[in-house]
């Protein structure tokens, strides 16, 4: 099965060489190469009905025929061995609680642009940066619940961040699925091994809630917001409500009286204190935002400024896992905390920076260049691969608009094994990390593998065909 | 519980208890057809009451026409296909609530009639389509009984399975008791039709159990509607829909719940003190009607009590 394998020139997490595999995966390589093909195909589509069967679907965009996929899954688990975790651990939490100071910082005093350290036009021009919400009393000072920060190991196999998510960071009922269809169909896989376990994840999340309730709520009435079941990530919002034993509600739930926040239930009214929002800022609230939104809820943001009700994530924290702040989130580390970042960055270049235009422009065909406010993988350049005409085009994009881009090298993302019917090949993966802030911050053990499924892509998103892995975070 | 997710269970109740009895009543005239050239299918459409969408679509009633609209057509809103689609919708909207392993049975059951080839089907090869509806209906029964905590999600699927069950009852009734009055019909005739009136419902076996192969229409009508075991017998149906809300209110009567509790009580005490030659000397069409009316009553009024629907606060 592994004969045929190739490393090339990437960090496999895998693999040292060809036939000698990483202690910590040495137990797993030894059965996978003892399985006959057959049945690891059976097991594979095993696994790809299951989640159709339990209807792990996401619904796909632009196409009126309301069609529904399965996120493929590969039954190669991402290992992480306990101590390479623990450091990430403390990484993130660092970084997450300097982004949280950030925000409180711009929504309140702004000190940080006041000592120059950010270019204050940077921030108020930002599309996600809400005057609206200035001033506004934020329970705990506390702006991210939940948090998810992209990974990607470089050729060293060195950890860093590829980006921030701070606003509503999705695919967390993921990780459980991947575990669960795991567990099912390749239970073999577990044997010698010591995972840590997710089921106790909700206690932590709950809690991280509950901390946040307005002030002299003890037992807060906690609800999910979403857009509803033709939301792409509609499985994962009802998934959460129901792990975490909370009401999932729809904007035209709930209403306001006397700047309160109500659910409308079969026996009246019933006080909301939290609201977990999985739906845009933009979306929340027609009366502050779009008026055209039927999403959200007329008089939530008024409701929100009274400190009647908690709203988590915060609004506008899009501020700060821009694309364009990312390049100073080591510098806020460094600024609010006094310490060193423990995990780096990917090196960034401004486009509205002259010289940095001017290399990025000569140099389009070894980086990446992303739109700053740009996600899902959407209306990326991959230079390496991109024809001479796509680069091109995008140069033109680049010339009228440059603040909206920024360009980082090509990384090499280290690779994993993935089963493709008759062998296994290296496929190039990430590892969306989620942290929740409650009283104390708090890392999932593992997360959100996510692997590009597509020979030779490094795209992992699933909008563009990406697929998922178990993550296992080893105690031992 | 959210006024939104009661909505949502009581209308997944009663898109798959729709499903289930368009199955069963096409499958009985199915097979009614192939020995006996029962023609007629007109009257199924009467039964669901989509005449209207149906002549829109087709120019005649013939057995073909009337299976495909009742079965897979998206222009008829409650086509078996459009019942479970729609049941499947309020399921995963409702999915945080109800245990995994039903909302796993309504999303297969979705697929397994999505997928059915039905630009190919035959009369021969068909009913087993519709046996397999009635069997995942039966599943999703058995389901409901054994894995949801007996709260007021369960209720309101009770509730919403009963009502469904007992005007599609009154429905049958009205309609096949018309084709009782055509004067062609001869004794063994008039002996099959009752006895596939008693299957439409699946409830020839009790009936014989009860009064042995001695059909007559009047029985029938007695049994359909007065008996107070079977559960398909409308009378046996209101009773359930009495308890559900006796359970919902805990017995007692609040000044939102007046008005819906008086309906039922009134609903069932005309089951209680009437009698099948009642009926029949006055006049079975108006009775019928008057009960079918009430039922849309009754769900205007479950609409405004719990805030369903649109219904707002």
């Amino acid at each position: 099965m592994f004969k045929t394998y190739e490393i090339e020139s990437f960090f496999d997490e895998m693999l040292q060489e060809i036939g000698r595999p990483r202690s910590h995966y040495q137990t797993l390589y030894d059965r996978l190469s003892d399985l006959p093909d057959e049945e690891l195909k059976t097991r594979h589509e095993a696994a790809q009905q299951n989640f159709l069967r339990q209807g792990i679907t996401f619904t796909v965009y632009n196409d009126n025929q309301g069609s529904e996929r399965t996120i493929p899954f590969d039954f190669v688990p991402n290992i992480i061995p306990k101590d390479e975790w623990k450091k990430l651990e403390e990484g993130l939490i660092q970084r997450v609680k300097a982004l949280n100071l950030f925000l409180d910082d711009i929504y309140n005093d702004q000190q940080i642009l006041k000592d120059g350290l950010i270019p204050r036009e940077l921030v108020v021009t930002c599309n996600h940066f809400y005057p609206q919400v200035a001033k506004i009393k934020v329970p705990r000072r506390n702006h991210i619940f939940m948090a998810g920060i992209d990974l990607v190991k470089d050729d060293n196999g060195e950890f860093r961040v590829l980006e921030d998510n701070l606003r509503n960071p999705s695919g967390l009922s993921y990780v459980f699925q991947n575990r669960y269809v795991m567990r099912h169909i390749f239970s073999d896989f577990f044997h010698d091994y010591e995972v840590q376990s997710l089921e106790n994840q909700f206690t932590h999340i709950h809690e991280a809630l509950s901390s946040i309730a307005p002030n002299g709520v003890s037992n807060p009435n906690i609800v999910l917001l979403t857009p509803g079941i033709y939301n792409s990530a509609y499985f994962d919002h009802s998934f959460i409500a129901q792990q975490l034993g909370i009401e999932l509600v729809e904007g035209r739930d709930l209403l306001i009286r006397d700047r309160v926040v109500y659910m409308k239930t079969t026996r009246g009214l019933k006080r909301v204190d939290v609201i977990y929002r999985r739906i845009d800022d933009d979306f929340l609230d027609p009366l502050e935002f779009r008026p055209d939104s039927m999403l959200g809820v007329p008089g939530l943001i008024d409701a929100y400024r009274a400190g009647n009700v908690t709203i988590s994530n915060g609004i506008g924290n899009g501020v700060a896992d821009d694309k364009a702040i990312y390049h100073y989130v080591p510098n806020m580390i460094r600024y609010y905390l006094g310490e060193e970042p423990m995990i780096k960055n990917v090196e960034t270049y401004f486009l509205r920076d002259e010289e940095q235009r001017n290399y990025v422009l000569e140099n389009l065909d070894k980086l990446v260049v992303k739109q700053t406010d740009g996600s899902g993988g959407y209306n990326l350049l991959i230079g390496p691969h991109a024809s001479q005409e796509e680069r091109d085009a995008y140069r033109v994009q680049i010339e009228k608009n440059p603040n909206n881009y920024i360009a980082q090298p090509m990384i090499k993302l280290s690779r994993l094994p993935v089963f493709r019917g008759e062998k296994f090949s290296g496929c190039h993966i990430d590892l969306r990390a989620y942290i929740f802030n409650g009283e104390k911050p708090h890392v999932f053990p593992g997360g959100l593998t996510r692997v590009a499924l597509k020979e030779g892509s490094m795209v992992v998103n699933s909008s563009q065909g990406g697929g998922g892995k178990d993550t296992w975070v080893m105690t031992e | 519980m959210l006024s939104r997710v009661s909505n949502s269970l009581y209308w997944m109740s009663r898109n798959i208890e729709r499903a289930e009895n368009t199955a069963r009543l096409i499958s009985v005239r199915l097979i009614g057809s192939i020995e006996h050239k029962e023609n007629h299918w007109d009257e199924l459409v009467s039964i669901v009451g989509a005449n209207e969408d149906f002549e829109k679509q087709f120019d005649r009633y013939d057995a073909k026409s009337v299976m495909d609209f009742m079965s897979f057509s998206s222009e008829n809103a409650n086509s078996i296909l459009n019942c479970v689609k729609l049941a499947r919708e309020d399921a995963r909207a409702i999915r945080e609530i109800i245990p995994q392993e039903l909302w796993e049975m309504i999303n297969a059951f979705y697929w397994e009639v999505k997928q059915y080839k039905h630009e190919n089907w035959s009369p021969e090869t068909i009913d087993d389509f519709y046996q397999m509806i009635i069997r995942q209906s039966a599943l999703f029964q058995g389901m409901v009984e054994a894995t949801l905590s007996f709260d007021e999600a369960y209720l309101f699927i009770k509730m919403a399975k009963f009502i469904e069950r007992a005007e599609k009852t009154s429905r049958i009734l009205n309609i096949y008791y018309y084709r009782s009055e055509d004067p062609e019909h001869n004794d063994p005739s008039l002996y099959r039709h009752w006895f596939a009136v008693l299957q439409s419902v699946s409830g020839h076996e009790a009936y014989l159990k009860k009064h042995h192969p001695f059909i007559t229409g009047e029985r029938v009508i007695e049994f359909l509607l007065f008996d107070e075991s079977f559960p398909r017998s409308i009378r046996y149906c209101v009773d359930q829909v009495y308890q559900v809300f006796q359970k919902l209110e805990q017995g007692k009567i609040e000044h939102y719940s007046e008005e819906l509790l008086e309906l039922i009580a009134k609903m069932r005490h005309s089951f209680q003190t009437m009698t099948v030659i009642d009926v029949m000397t006055d006049d079975i069409h108006q009775f019928l009607q008057e009960f079918q009316s009430n039922c849309f009553k009754l769900g205007r009024l479950i609409n405004k009590t719990y805030y369903l629907g649109e219904v707002g606060v």
